[in-house]
């Protein structure tokens, strides 16, 4: 877990990260709470929520609390159940939140409600990374390693976040190999790993040597099947050492840094958009990724960094 | 044969249901070795007495003594070791299984199986009873009376020596039966006992040594067979004098009723079962069609209710083309009561109450239904005084269909069929499985419609049945008619010839 | 002779006190669940009492929890209704989950797309009626199968199912999906045609009325009109419902697209209710549970009402139990599980007065 709060450090949050340190664990500490769509032990997203949990339980000593599994039919009602028992913070984790998070905002003003990797809402804080900024990066690695000239993203289902990484994406691939060929498919399912894997060899037999998954514990599927087939992945919610590369998009880090501004009463219920902006935030390269496409990828960073390349928001 | 010791006695067995005594103070004696019949209506209790002995139920009061001893037998396996063993008239069997396996499924004590030694023993039982049996053919192939012959097999498998049979003739055809009665005689010879729960007559006379005859509930007698005759037991079971004879007069023959002309169609498997059969039934006259089962009688009575479609020719009832209506439409358009030939399965719907069976076909329209909206006070009522005319007995017409006995749903039917005064009746096997005296009501209402002018279609495959009420006789054969005489011409002999296809000079 | 019939009183009336007992055999076998339960929360480390006072506050003491019971009773009543109409014609209907998924389609594409003119009122009942038409359809499918073809509802029923819900992820993507959306949902309804809360600051809309509406409705339509009598002969034998002139093709495809409809309307309320969007993936399983909800209800329309409460209630407080105890609410699906088995046992035990007229006289006997 601690890999995981090392890998990132984030631009906006800088200040406060350096505030944190200086000081743990308040007497006051808030009680945070999260309602997940997926199990803790996917070793993906819910799980790097969940991590984030229990760091914001170590350093600020808050009371916290979770649901997994929270079908969507149920968001407002453990949401609010949440904010009832006097939560002062209550996390919705994904878009898919974004509705249920704005009604509960309006029925409790005194609760702070957060959704991560949330559209804008009112009333609601969301914290969001830029997609596109990731997605080139591990376009411009699978520009480099692919040799089909065919690379892959898939996703269980089609939304805008996911929208943003695979433009990203393609961009960072065809800025290496601009007849390059991007396949886009989803599974319709977050956790199936099998589903996932039967997904991959069908987009594996259309050529595609580079895949990246965007899934929950369904991941471990596609990267099953590009073992057996001898094609690569890289990583963007989960991290693997099969991977040629990782981009985490950390949301442990995202909540850690909600809370703390929480506490000095600096989090405003607004969009808060996390920049790609250091070579932490990416993963090692495995020994599959030549020293020049290490390089190439490492420029992009300084590019996006230095504001010579610019995506969307 | 009375010297004989008691295989099985009972005394004073009382099984009660409610307030209702399905066995009441009920004793008898069953000496070892002899084919002992139950005889009764419908209903008289037999069924109940020997789910008492099988220990399916628990007799309420009373004794049981297996070979003199006092036994309490309470579930069937208790009864299979004291060497009793049923087989119901409806067979517990596996059809998908062979023989062997059928016969050896649920031996108790059996881990490991040997089928070739059982095998070996089943050949030498069949054998012993003089019966061919394959062990390893699947049941289903078999026809029912081996399917029959192989429950039997079952039991004495088990070691049973005393075997209760539950109307086991029911299900067989003429020669099966024949053969069925031989292999009873054999079983009697080999020093088993046999109970023989059965309504009819002849059989008792053929088979048993002796008779006890039930009624209500109670034992209205014990009999030696060399010392009765059919009639007394008859009398003795009914409770009144039976009429075999029926009078009647003439008949005033109107017009006609139903046409059929050249109609053709095919059974459930889509082989074709009516080849271009034509006739004519006119009011105020019972037409008997006569045939050896299987020709064709199922399908044409379905066809002329509207419950199977013709291909070819034109059914007009009341000179009516009938094509366009269906069965309901046919009962209340066109004044056609059908008694279907499988009261259960087609004529009654079991699960529902007797005051909706009386209007299963009616219930739709006015006066029962409204606007969509049903009206049970008006069934019940209408129920009610039905019930009352045609005789039902039941504790009230809320009662569930199932739980009445063949001769009372028969009259459900009929009572249903006749009531809106109907210009043609078709009845189907209307007396199967009842006993005399449900079979003399079902005659005489039938004749008692002839006389108001109705015009019966009576398809049977009871050929004394149908001399004795029909006023015309119609041979059928591989679906079409091939003789058709007046039934004070018709003998034996010639509707035998015609039975079997050969048509008359 | 006086002391005899005391005697025959007494005993009736004792009759009388086992015959209730036994018509209440449902809520034993849901209090035997519970004490079953009961040993797994403590093997599970937690206290039961604790646990179970927290989930029945939850659930149907305190004024959010009810409003969340009845929230989530609304989808399972429905699907319930959807489950015991074809029953009652001897049709299984397993894919009460795709009716709500096409229902709730329907709805929101009418909601979407109703012209803004009509007032919101006509536009809510005209979203209702393409709700239940899109379920009954949908259900018309297996339905029609089954008459014409004779294939078996229960798979076609099962799998339409799958095909329903991808489709609406399929239109998600290619159509209705709202631009930008965090996740695949469609834009969201207007204002005026989300249902009145009648719970103030809950989520209990007025569609769960309409529910109970619908459950006393199917009573009535079962047992007081010629249409529900024709239904229920079909269901006990379809020789005799020919015979009967009922037309039994017609019977299996209507009672299936009735039972649609119910579906449909379960979808349509999330919409219209509770999400105010079609969001993909919005059901998480009510169709299924709907079975457990007919099943719990022995096929009885008002009874459904109890059952959909009951297992509504269990499921909202199991939540309440986890947060407010740190039970894992898995131990109430397992609950949910050993509820039904236990009902599912308690249906083999029948009343039998002989038997205990004949215990009574014997306890007598012994005194």
């Amino acid at each position: 877990m601690m890999k995981h709060l090392k890998s990132a450090i984030v631009a906006t949050f800088t200040a406060s990260a350096a505030a944190l340190v200086a000081f743990p664990a308040l007497a006051d500490a808030p009680r945070v709470a999260v309602a997940l769509p997926g199990m803790v032990t996917d070793r993906a997203f819910n799980e790097n929520i969940y991590d984030g949990l229990v760091a914001v339980e170590e350093q600020f000593g808050s009371e916290i609390a979770y649901t997994e599994n929270v079908s969507q039919a149920t968001q407002v009602e453990v949401m609010s159940d949440y904010a009832r028992r006097g939560y002062d913070i209550v996390v919705g984790s994904g878009g898919e939140y974004t509705d249920a998070a704005e009604r509960v905002a309006a029925n409790f003003p005194d609760t702070t409600v957060i959704v991560l990797n949330g559209a804008p809402t009112e009333g609601v804080t969301t914290i969001n990374y830029n997609n596109p900024e990731f997605g080139y990066l591990l376009g411009v690695v699978a520009g480099g390693v692919s040799e089909t000239g065919v690379v892959a993203a898939l996703s269980a289902q089609k939304f805008a976040a996911f929208d943003n990484v695979v433009d990203g994406f393609r961009q960072g691939f065809q800025s290496v190999q601009p007849d390059g060929e991007v396949l886009v498919a989803f599974t319709n399912d977050w956790a199936d790993v099998a589903l996932a894997k039967e997904a991959s060899f069908n987009l594996i037999s259309k050529k595609a040597d580079v895949l990246m998954p965007y899934l929950d514990g369904a991941w471990v599927g596609v990267v099953q099947a590009a073992q057996e087939r001898g094609v690569h992945t890289v990583g963007i919610l989960h991290e693997s050492e099969s991977n040629l590369v990782s981009a985490r998009l950390d949301f442990a880090r995202a909540l850690v840094m909600a809370v703390d501004l929480h506490q000095k009463d600096e989090l405003e219920a607004k969009d808060y958009v996390i920049h790609l902006t250091s070579r932490d935030q990416l993963g090692d390269f495995s020994v599959d990724v030549p020293e020049e496409v290490q390089t190439m990828a490492l420029d992009a960073v300084e590019k996006i960094k230095s504001g010579e390349l610019k995506f969307g928001d | 044969m009375t010297a004989a010791p008691a295989r099985l006695t009972l005394e004073g067995i009382v099984k009660r249901f409610g307030t209702f005594r399905a066995n009441d103070n009920v004793s008898l004696k069953i000496a070892k070795g002899s084919i002992h019949a139950i005889l009764g209506e419908n209903g008289a209790g037999k069924s109940t007495l020997m789910n008492v002995i099988y220990g399916l139920y628990e007799q309420d009061g009373g004794r049981i003594l297996s070979n003199g001893k006092e036994v309490r037998i309470t579930d069937p396996r208790e009864a299979m070791a004291l060497g009793i063993g049923m087989v119901h008239q409806h067979f517990k069997q596996v059809n998908t299984m062979s023989v062997v396996e059928n016969v050896v499924l649920g031996l108790p004590g059996r881990q490991i199986l040997n089928l070739d030694e059982d095998r070996r023993r089943i050949k030498e039982l069949a054998d012993e009873l003089g019966s061919e049996i394959d062990p390893d053919q699947p049941m289903w192939t078999l026809p029912i009376g081996t399917q029959q012959r192989v429950e039997i097999l079952k039991m004495l498998y088990r070691d049973a020596d005393l075997l209760i049979l539950d109307e086991p003739t029911s299900v067989l055809t003429p020669t099966e039966i024949k053969a069925f009665f031989v292999l009873l005689e054999k079983l009697r010879e080999s020093g088993r006992t046999i109970l023989l729960i059965t309504h009819k007559l002849d059989e008792v006379m053929d088979l048993a040594d002796r008779v006890t005859v039930m009624r209500l509930g109670r034992v209205e007698a014990e009999l030696e067979i060399a010392n009765t005759t059919p009639r007394e037991l008859a009398r003795v079971m009914v409770g009144r004098d039976v009429v075999f004879d029926i009078q009647h007069a003439p008949p005033k023959v109107g017009d006609p009723v139903l046409e059929l002309d050249e109609i053709t169609a095919v059974d459930d498997r889509g082989i074709g079962a009516l080849h271009g059969l034509s006739l004519t039934v006119r009011g105020g006259e019972i037409l008997g069609i006569v045939g050896i089962d299987g020709n064709g009688q199922g399908e044409l009575a379905e066809a002329i209710a509207g419950l199977r479609s013709i291909s070819q020719g034109r059914i007009a009832i009341c000179g009516q083309d009938a094509s366009g209506f269906d069965p309901s439409e046919r009962k209340s358009v066109l004044k056609m009561g059908y008694v279907p030939e499988d009261r259960q399965k087609v004529g009654l719907d079991l699960d529902s109450d007797i005051a909706f069976n009386m209007v299963l076909r009616s219930f739709r329209a006015p006066p029962f239904s409204k606007y969509g909206w049903i009206d049970f006070k008006k069934i019940r009522a209408h129920a009610v005084d039905l019930a009352e005319r045609y005789d039902i007995r039941m504790q009230s017409v809320s009662q569930r269909v199932r739980d009445l006995s063949g001769g009372n749903q028969q009259k459900i039917i009929l009572a249903r069929e006749i009531e809106d005064n109907p210009k043609l009746l078709v009845v189907a096997q209307p007396t199967k499985g009842l006993d005399v005296g449900a079979i003399e009501f079902v005659q005489r209402t039938l004749l008692a419609q002839r006389d108001q002018g109705t015009g019966v279609l009576y398809i049977s495959s009871e050929l004394e049945e149908l001399l004795l009420v029909a006023d015309r006789l119609a041979v059928i054969f591989k679906g079409r008619i091939i003789g058709d005489m007046p039934a004070s011409e018709a003998t034996s002999e010639k509707l035998g010839l015609l039975m079997t296809g050969r048509e008359l000079a | 002779m006086s002391s005899e019939t005391l005697t025959d009183a007494r005993t009736s009336r004792l009759l009388t006190v086992i015959r209730v007992i036994y018509m209440l055999k449902t809520v034993w076998a849901v209090i035997v669940a519970l004490l079953i339960g009961a040993i797994f929360i403590l093997l599970a480390g937690g206290d039961p009492i604790e646990g179970y006072t927290a989930l029945f506050k939850g659930a149907f003491l305190d004024y959010w929890g009810i409003g969340d019971t009845l929230v989530r009773m609304s989808p399972l009543l429905l699907a319930g209704l959807a489950v015991i109409i074809p029953l009652r014609a001897g049709l299984f209907n397993i894919g009460a989950e795709g009716q709500i998924y096409i229902g709730a389609l329907f709805a929101t594409i009418a909601a979407l797309y109703l012209p803004g003119f009509l007032p919101g009122w006509i536009r809510i009942i005209l979203c209702m009626m393409a709700g239940a038409l899109g379920g009954g359809m949908w259900a018309a499918i297996p339905g029609l199968l089954k008459a014409y073809r004779g294939t078996n509802e229960i798979i076609t029923s099962l799998l339409l199912s799958y095909v329903a819900i991808y489709l609406i992820g399929a239109v998600l993507h290619a159509w209705l999906i709202e631009p930008g959306a965090p996740y695949p949902y469609s834009r969201e309804i207007d204002k005026s045609l989300e249902l009145p809360i009648f719970m103030p600051r809950t989520q209990a809309h007025v569609g769960i009325m309409v529910a109970w509406a619908a459950a006393i409705l199917v009573a009535v339509m079962l047992w007081r009109t010629t249409l529900g009598q024709a239904i229920q002969v079909v269901g006990h034998n379809k020789h005799a419902s020919s015979y009967a002139g009922l037309s039994v093709k017609r019977l299996t495809v209507l009672s299936f697209a009735m039972g649609g409809a119910m579906g449909g309307l379960a979808g349509t309320f999330e919409v219209l209710g509770l999400k105010y969007r079609l969001f993909d993936h919005f059901s998480p399983g009510y169709g299924m549970q709907g079975i457990i909800v007919a099943f719990l209800a022995a096929l009885n329309p008002i009874g459904a009402i109890f059952a959909a409460i009951f297992l509504a209630g269990l499921q909202v407080g199991a939540g309440s139990m986890q947060r407010a105890t740190g039970i894992d609410t898995t131990m109430v699906a397992a609950l949910q599980g050993l509820v039904v088995l236990c009902v599912a046992v308690g249906l083999a035990f029948k009343f039998h007065p002989d038997r205990w007229r004949r215990r009574i006289a014997a306890w007598r006997g012994n005194e």
